[in-house]
């Protein structure tokens, strides 16, 4: 018996090693990603104008709604890091927990992949705040939605609402918005 | 050149100078212009290119911060635009190239480029400032941090270029002025230098010709026209003065001409009147002494009294000295009425000394005289005049010199004239000596008796020394007792040796 759970293991070690170099660089493609996305996040922040009503708090909220999707390196990429002379704080929401006592405190909302399918209720749960809300759910921006991070050939890019950030009494610079991939509700997106 | 200014004409001078004085002005001007061109010019490229690569930063800083280098290349090639700049790129800030410019053709719009001669030119007077290209670098900032770094570079050929353009521009507008100047300067010149040449001709004239009467007009109220005014007034003053001059010649001529006919009239007259005078008296005098003469001769013979012979005697005496006193007085008419009308001759007064002082001696033995004479002493004279004069001094000086003691005759030259000076050792002279040589003034008593002497020997010799143009005086001896005779005469002048 215990022969058989000796080769079993061995087996097991045997493959480890052999499939664990895969693993390793699928992980690494994976983190490099989220880190680029969650200082994408941030750098959107960067050329953003919130009201000055949104900015009488000594610090920037950077909220993550729903479950993690940044490591631990990403988030110390943004973490203490300075926007609009502030700042950059993360805090995290549980799926569907985004109270209305909180939204004063973010000002960028990463909407994550968990969240997929509670996009409208979460946008209409903000009801045109002064939130930058970014995610990574396709058709996000077409959705009620700012910004949408999109993987083209693997370089991450980003689609942009121009009309919801205007009604969340938001200004985008141009220099972003030049980047981006411009998408104006009810219509196809334009590069 | 100041000093080879110096000879020119003061047209030359002044279109020189005005000439000289816009020329450097000019160029002057031109050269701070020009400079000034060039650093504005400079300081506008230098501006241009960094205003564009804060743009261009600026505009990139999104391409940076989300790594869109393709968007950043599209900002920088809005530089194709501008045709001098050769390249641009901007970095990251770890050094890494993020996007680059390069045009496709290098070349500055097609224009033709600058000759390289002007080009290292301005290069060398610029001390290096000025290279081929000119380099801009900004780092660009985004949200206080630095992010990356444009830099653009710019060839400075188009630069050269407007530059070679505004020399040429500068040059013809400073050559176009310095011609107006000049051709203004040729006319205005006039205004100081017309009126100094007027003056130069008339002074030349007036010191050339001694033409007074010429005057400059004057329509000038400036320096030079008071000026004129004032050579204008100095001739009219001189002219005057001549006129005033002139009349008081003539008059003074005239008044000199007048008052020389009433003197030689007079002189005639007394001259005439002497002689009749002199004659008459003779004549008269001499008729009275034949008569008288007769008389006594009729009473000596009928009168034998010795009482009466005492008083013929006297009667004889008074006679006797009448008809002495008759000789001279024609002697003196006749010496003083021709002594001025003699002709005077070169004369050997030297040889002529000596000769009187031999004969002297022959016919006085008792006396001892003695003669120093200057060799070759000439003067123009009478020499029977002269023989009188001597004569009388020399007999005067022995009938008045102590016994045994020498008489000096004494000939020297002294400053254009001959002092014939007679020294003898006896009587000095009166003491109203002034008085010696006037007419019938005897005042020495000889050998302390009265002389018989009329006074007239003197008076001839002051007559003689007078018609010879010299003088006579007497003084007396300061070393001993004696007088001294001196009489000057002029010595003959060389124009005259030879008549």
């Amino acid at each position: 018996m215990n022969k058989i759970v000796r080769g079993v293991t061995n087996k097991l070690l045997i493959c480890h090693l052999i499939l664990c170099p895969l693993s390793a660089q699928a992980l690494d493609t994976e983190t490099k990603e989220d880190t680029i996305k969650a200082i994408y996040s941030y750098k959107f922040g960067k050329f953003t104008e919130w009201p000055t009503s949104k900015l009488n708090l000594n610090s920037m909220g950077f909220c993550i709604l729903g479950t993690n999707p940044f490591g631990q390196s990403a988030l110390d990429a943004i973490e203490g890091k300075p926007i609009k002379g502030k700042t950059l704080h993360i805090k995290f929401f549980a799926s569907g927990l985004l109270s209305s006592d909180a939204l004063p405190e973010c000002h960028i909302l990463f909407v994550s992949q968990s969240e997929k399918h509670r996009v409208q209720t979460i946008i209409d749960a903000l009801h045109y705040q002064s939130i930058l809300t970014v995610s990574d759910i396709e058709g996000f921006s077409g959705n009620g939605g700012m910004v949408t991070l999109i993987n083209i050939e693997n370089q991450i890019r980003f689609e942009i609402n121009p009309d919801n950030v205007k009604k969340a009494g938001l200004l985008m610079s141009s220099k972003l918005l030049g980047l981006a991939v411009i998408r104006h509700n009810g219509l196809e997106p334009s590069p | 050149m100041i000093i080879s200014m110096r000879n020119l004409s003061i047209k030359a001078k002044l279109i020189v100078m005005m000439t000289i004085t816009t020329g450097i002005s000019m160029l002057f001007m031109a050269i701070i212009i020009s400079i000034n061109a060039v650093l504005v010019k400079h300081d506008s490229i230098l501006t241009e290119l960094s205003t564009l690569a804060e743009v261009i930063g600026s505009q990139s800083t999104g391409a940076i911060e989300f790594d869109d280098p393709n968007t950043a290349r599209e900002h920088l090639n809005a530089l194709s635009v501008k045709k001098n700049i050769i390249y641009a790129a901007i970095w990251l800030e770890n050094g890494q190239i993020f996007a680059v410019y390069v045009p496709h053709a290098n070349s500055y719009n097609g224009l033709q480029a600058p000759p390289n001669m002007f080009i290292k030119l301005l290069q060398q007077l610029s001390m290096g400032k000025l290279a081929d290209t000119i380099k801009i670098s900004k780092t660009i900032y985004f949200e206080g941090q630095s992010i990356g770094e444009i830099q653009i570079v710019s060839s400075l050929m188009p630069f050269y270029l407007h530059l070679i353009n505004y020399f040429s521009r500068v040059s013809i507008i400073v050559l176009t002025c310095f011609i107006l100047g000049l051709a203004v300067s040729a006319r205005l010149h006039r205004l100081i230098s017309s009126p100094i040449i007027k003056l130069n001709r008339a002074t030349k004239k007036v010191s050339k010709d001694n033409a007074y009467w010429v005057r400059i007009p004057n329509h000038r109220n400036d320096e030079l026209g008071n000026l004129i005014d004032s050579f204008n007034h100095m001739l009219e003053q001189i002219e005057m003065r001549n006129q005033q001059l002139a009349d008081y010649s003539n008059q003074l001529e005239a008044q000199v001409e007048e008052r020389t006919v009433e003197l030689i009239q007079v002189n005639e007259r007394r001259i005439q009147w002497l002689e009749n005078m002199a004659g008459v008296l003779k004549h008269e005098l001499k008729n009275s002494t034949v008569g008288i003469k007769s008389s006594l001769e009729l009473i000596e013979r009928r009168a034998q009294e010795c009482s009466i012979d005492v008083y013929l005697n006297r009667a004889k005496k008074s006679l006797h000295y009448m008809a002495i006193l008759l000789d001279s007085i024609s002697n003196a008419s006749s010496i003083e009425a021709t002594v001025y009308k003699e002709s005077l001759s070169p004369l050997n007064l030297t040889s002529f000394i000596k000769s009187q002082a031999d004969e002297y001696r022959s016919y006085y033995p008792q006396y001892k005289l003695i003669d120093q004479c200057a060799p070759n002493i000439t003067i123009l004279g009478n020499e029977n005049r002269l023989k009188q004069l001597l004569d009388k001094l020399v007999s005067n000086a022995f009938e008045h010199c102590y016994s045994n003691s020498p008489v000096l005759i004494n000939v020297l030259k002294k400053d254009g004239w001959v002092e014939l000076s007679i020294i003898n050792e006896g009587i000095s002279l009166p003491a109203d000596k002034e008085c010696i040589f006037d007419l019938f003034i005897s005042l020495r008593d000889s050998e302390h008796k009265k002389s018989d002497s009329l006074g007239l020997g003197l008076y001839l010799v002051q007559l003689i020394a007078e018609s010879h143009g010299g003088s006579v005086k007497a003084i007396d001896r300061k070393d001993k007792e004696g007088a001294i005779f001196t009489v000057k005469i002029p010595l003959i002048k060389k124009s005259n040796a030879t008549v």
